[in-house]
């Protein structure tokens, strides 16, 4: 699934709803006040937990990425063969593969490679493709190759958030307040069934019923390269479907969780008890507390579908960066498997710091507490 | 390829089959190199273009050909090879890199769907008396992509270019003295060889040894050639968009005005998107979707893929020191059981030495059948009743494994227990020491150019691909006098003296040579040799003959 760094507070927030709901701070007066260790007027930075929070992630991402920018590496390294071997096949005579393994600077000490590297990246240099120079290529800048199989991914991913979200929501939070009835029985074995469909049955059966069947739609995502893919939103829509199938399970039955546990805490009986009017109560008390934890499964589904699509891309042949991740590794094209890993890296520890910072956005007790 | 796949004729279910793709780039990848040169008459002198022979049959089975119309944008969908791909011919190694050769250059010998060689940009091969020095006669009026004439400049400038071991055509100029190496004219090159080798041509006929490169060409990132189609636009791994050549010598041809290639690697994709319409041409379809049929406004192509594949036993280690353990094992085998189980049925049988079709290939030898009783008293014989023997193999994909297994199973059903399995990882079996060449009994697959190039490069003493480790000084003279006999009708009597010797007592059981599927559009007409799949490196990829029905 990627790099998951869950934060202390993230995880902590996810397994124990914040038993205050925000705007009722001093019901039970155990949130919303300053904690009694912290000095009155203390330090500015203490008056500003959020921003200290977000530079202390952000450092710890930095951090998290060197040590996996080494593991890339070491593992592209550790790969047996090379792009030599790759594109000479099987006739790989020793003087052809010195040729061209001096032509890619592989001669050198791996921590000097390692160094240039790493030094390349961070200037904005991500390397030429190591399979194109070995071709003969005189030069051949890894970026514009993966440009654009990033955007593809990236809008993927995004069209099947914005649907995933709300879905996933609306259906958990409604199958929380059914719990035990009809309605989430049904929602649960729906969910049931599509979590044990692995994405190339359920590809196979929108190809089968959208395309075989009544040929609505191409059962192929033939974009051409460069071509935006909001422009020919029908070759979208099947991927998109299935993914949002696999994904929407997962997030709708643990918001149903989180709503059914955040429906039994005490300050919800309580102010039902109070009388609070019953929507009042889901939208300020239960909504905002089963999002919490729900946010951290969201951050998942999102790394997930942002490069870890690989099965679907392949059932739609949709030009994503997973696709492109596995043929650069087939190929031994070291660079560009460096490259996409860092930038995916990267991403996923962006997606988990954002995931954090909402989670602690929604529960007040971890912005304001030491 | 031998897993449960299925878009069959209802163009339904796709499975994520990526790997089944990768499987068969990795093997694709891996004959690329083992074969050189197409054998053919030492002596092919054709004078234009006029004789030229257009043979659009496709050889096993499909539509009868027709003439394709003027116009229309031909779309095909292919496996790709990632970013890998190029339109460099020195380091293409995969049938879509081989393709895009075909597309924008020309070879100095064409290839026919039945392995036969035609002209292509050389029309003549010359030898002196004792075959040590050739002239080849260029075609004249033949003009590059930039307008620039085509000369022995250029042909020169390749095989200077083949000269550099990295270039996988390498083999062909091996015996050229290459500072020698002249241009008489425009269009006549003089050849002065190492040793005499009565079989030039047919070593031009092999993809990266076959195409001709404009004098000076380093970058292929736009490629200049004098083939039928100009590259527009071109991501790897993605498509190359194509317009034709409106100045190609080969006129009408091509037909259509564009091309445009796609890279889908899952098989079912593919196939869904020839039968959505997304492409006109799928190419390489696998062997149990093309098991389950097409529609009936399709056509499925079949053809020789130009593999042959091979159980392959050392000679000088025990227990296949002894020829009749050798007979034995060649008995054992019951080939068109086997292709049906590790093929799905699409291989032609093999008779244990290889290249049917091939100039020289001897078809008198009897074809050898499952013999166990036979096999059971050669063992006793040779006191070997009892045998064991582990066979090693890697899933190198088209079957390998399955082939395997098979073999196992019918050494145990006839009683030799003792013969077992051993499957090692693809990474290491062909990794750059070879170890697939060191092992007793072991199996591999071969894409041979010509008898000539497979016996050079797997039974002469020092060969590269040295199998079953013949090493036999008699055996190496008598190849050499095949080689060089410029007499057509005693270099077949040494061919066959060869043949019969590896026949008989050799370490090799050929079982199938491997065929290739495409499926076609009906709109789609005069498609040129075994379909456009997979023929690299025999060379027969013939996109100047594709385009739509009339």
């Amino acid at each position: 699934m990627g790099i998951l760094a869950l934060s202390v507070e993230a995880q902590r927030a996810a397994s124990e709803p914040a038993r205050m709901p925000p705007e009722s701070g001093n019901k039970d007066g155990t949130a919303g006040a300053a904690p009694s260790g912290d000095p009155p007027g203390g330090a500015g930075r203490a008056q500003h937990p959020v921003g200290r929070f977000v530079v202390r992630r952000l450092a710890q991402g930095v951090v998290t990425l060197v040590v996996v920018s080494i593991v890339i590496f070491l593992l592209t390294s550790a790969i047996p063969g090379s792009p030599a071997t790759a594109i000479l096949g099987r006739n790989a005579n020793p003087q052809a593969i010195a040729e061209i393994n001096h032509r890619l600077g592989f001669n050198k000490p791996l921590a000097q490679r390692y160094v240039d590297w790493l030094g390349n990246a961070l200037s904005g240099d991500l390397g030429n493709s190591a399979v194109a120079i070995a071709q003969g290529s005189p030069t051949a800048p890894v970026w514009p190759i993966i440009r654009s199989p990033l955007a593809d991914s990236a809008t993927l991913a995004l069209v099947t958030v914005i649907l995933l979200i709300p879905l996933s929501l609306l259906l958990g939070v409604w199958s929380g307040l059914r719990a035990g009835k009809w309605q989430d029985h049904s929602i649960s074995t729906i969910t049931l069934i599509l979590i044990s469909m692995p994405e190339f049955v359920i590809g196979a059966l929108l190809i089968a019923i959208l395309f075989v069947a009544t040929n609505l739609l191409p059962p192929v995502s033939l974009l051409a390269p460069g071509v935006f893919p909001l422009i020919h939103p029908n070759l979208l829509v099947m991927p998109v479907l299935t993914l949002l199938a696999v994904s929407v399970a997962w997030t709708v039955r643990l918001v149903r969780v989180g709503t059914i546990e955040v429906l039994q805490t005490d300050y919800v009986q309580l102010a039902r008890l109070h009388g609070i009017r019953e929507r009042k109560v889901l939208r300020r008390y239960v909504l905002r507390n089963a999002l919490a934890p729900s946010v951290q499964i969201f951050a998942l589904s999102i790394q997930y579908l942002f490069g870890g699509v690989i099965i679907t891309e392949t059932v739609f042949n949709y030009p994503g960066i997973g696709t492109q991740l596995v043929q650069a590794t087939s190929n031994h094209d070291n660079t560009e498997v460096q490259a996409i890993a860092l930038i995916l890296a990267a991403v996923y520890i962006l997606i988990n710091i954002v995931a954090d910072l909402l989670v602690m956005l929604l529960v007040p007790r971890l912005r304001t507490a030491q | 390829m031998t897993r449960e796949n299925s878009a069959g004729s209802a163009g339904g279910e796709s499975t994520p089959d990526a790997d089944s793709a990768l499987t068969r780039r990795r093997f694709l990848r891996g004959v690329g190199a083992t074969g050189v040169g197409l054998a053919a008459s030492g002596l092919l002198d054709v004078p234009g273009a006029s004789a030229l022979t257009h043979s659009s049959k496709s050889p096993l089975g499909g539509p009868t050909p027709k003439t394709p119309k003027k116009g229309g944008t031909l779309r095909i969908g292919y496996v790709g090879n990632g970013t890998s791909e190029t339109y460099n011919p020195a380091v293409a190694n995969t049938p879509i890199d081989s393709l895009h050769g075909y597309l924008v250059y020309d070879p100095l010998m064409r290839v026919g769907p039945y392995h036969q060689l035609e002209p292509g940009l050389a029309v003549g091969w010359q030898h002196n008396s004792d075959a040590s020095v050739w002239e080849i006669r260029l075609r004249s009026g033949v003009e590059w992509q930039d307008g620039k004439k085509f000369t022995a400049d250029d042909v020169i400038y390749t095989f200077h270019t083949m000269a550099s071991p990295a270039h996988l055509g390498h083999s062909a100029v091996v015996g050229f003295d290459m500072h020698n190496v002249k241009k008489l004219s425009d269009t006549l090159v003089r050849v002065p060889l190492k040793a005499p080798n009565a079989d030039l041509s047919s070593l031009f006929g092999y993809f990266n040894a076959a195409i001709v490169v404009q004098d000076g060409t380093k970058n292929f990132t736009k490629p200049i050639g004098t083939g039928p189609y100009r590259l527009e636009s071109f991501t790897p791994g993605k498509q190359s968009v194509l317009t034709a050549n409106r100045n190609y010598w080969d006129s009408p041809r091509p037909y259509p005005d564009g091309l445009v290639l796609l890279s889908i690697d899952d098989d079912a994709a593919r196939l869904n998107a020839l039968l959505s319409g997304q492409i006109d041409i799928c190419a390489l379809v696998n062997y149990t979707q093309a098991k389950a049929g097409v529609p009936s406004n399709y056509d499925l192509i079949v053809g020789y893929a130009g593999a042959q594949e091979n159980f392959n036993m050392r000679v000088d280690q025990a227990p296949f020191k002894d020829v009749r353990v050798r007979q034995a094992m060649k008995l054992i085998v019951n080939r068109p059981a086997m292709i049906e189980a590790a093929l799905n049925g699409y291989g032609s049988v093999a008779n244990d030495v290889p290249g049917p079709g091939f100039p020289h290939y001897d078809s008198s030898l009897p074809q050898r059948h499952q013999d166990i009783a036979h096999a059971k008293s050669l063992l006793k014989a040779a006191g070997q009743s009892d045998i064991r023997i582990q066979l090693q193999t890697a899933d190198g994909g088209l079957g390998q494994l399955q082939a395997a297994q098979v073999f196992v199973q019918q050494a145990q059903q006839a009683g030799f227990k003792g013969i077992t399995l051993k499957v090692q990882p693809v990474a290491s079996y062909y990794n750059p020491t070879l170890l697939f060449t060191k092992m007793t009994f072991a199996q591999n697959i071969w894409a041979i150019g010509s008898l000539n190039s497979f016996y050079s490069q797997a039974l002469v003493t020092g060969a590269a691909l040295d199998e079953t480790h013949w090493n036999s000084t008699s055996f190496n003279t008598l190849f050499q006098r095949a080689q060089a006999e410029t007499n057509p009708a005693r270099a077949q009597q040494l061919w066959n003296q060869l043949q019969a010797i590896q026949y008989n007592q050799g370490g090799y059981i050929f079982w199938a040579e491997v065929h290739n599927v495409d499926a076609i559009s009906s709109k789609v007409a005069g498609f040129g040799g075994p379909g456009v799949g997979w023929a690299y490196p025999t060379g027969d990829q013939r996109v100047w003959e594709w385009g739509f029905s009339r």
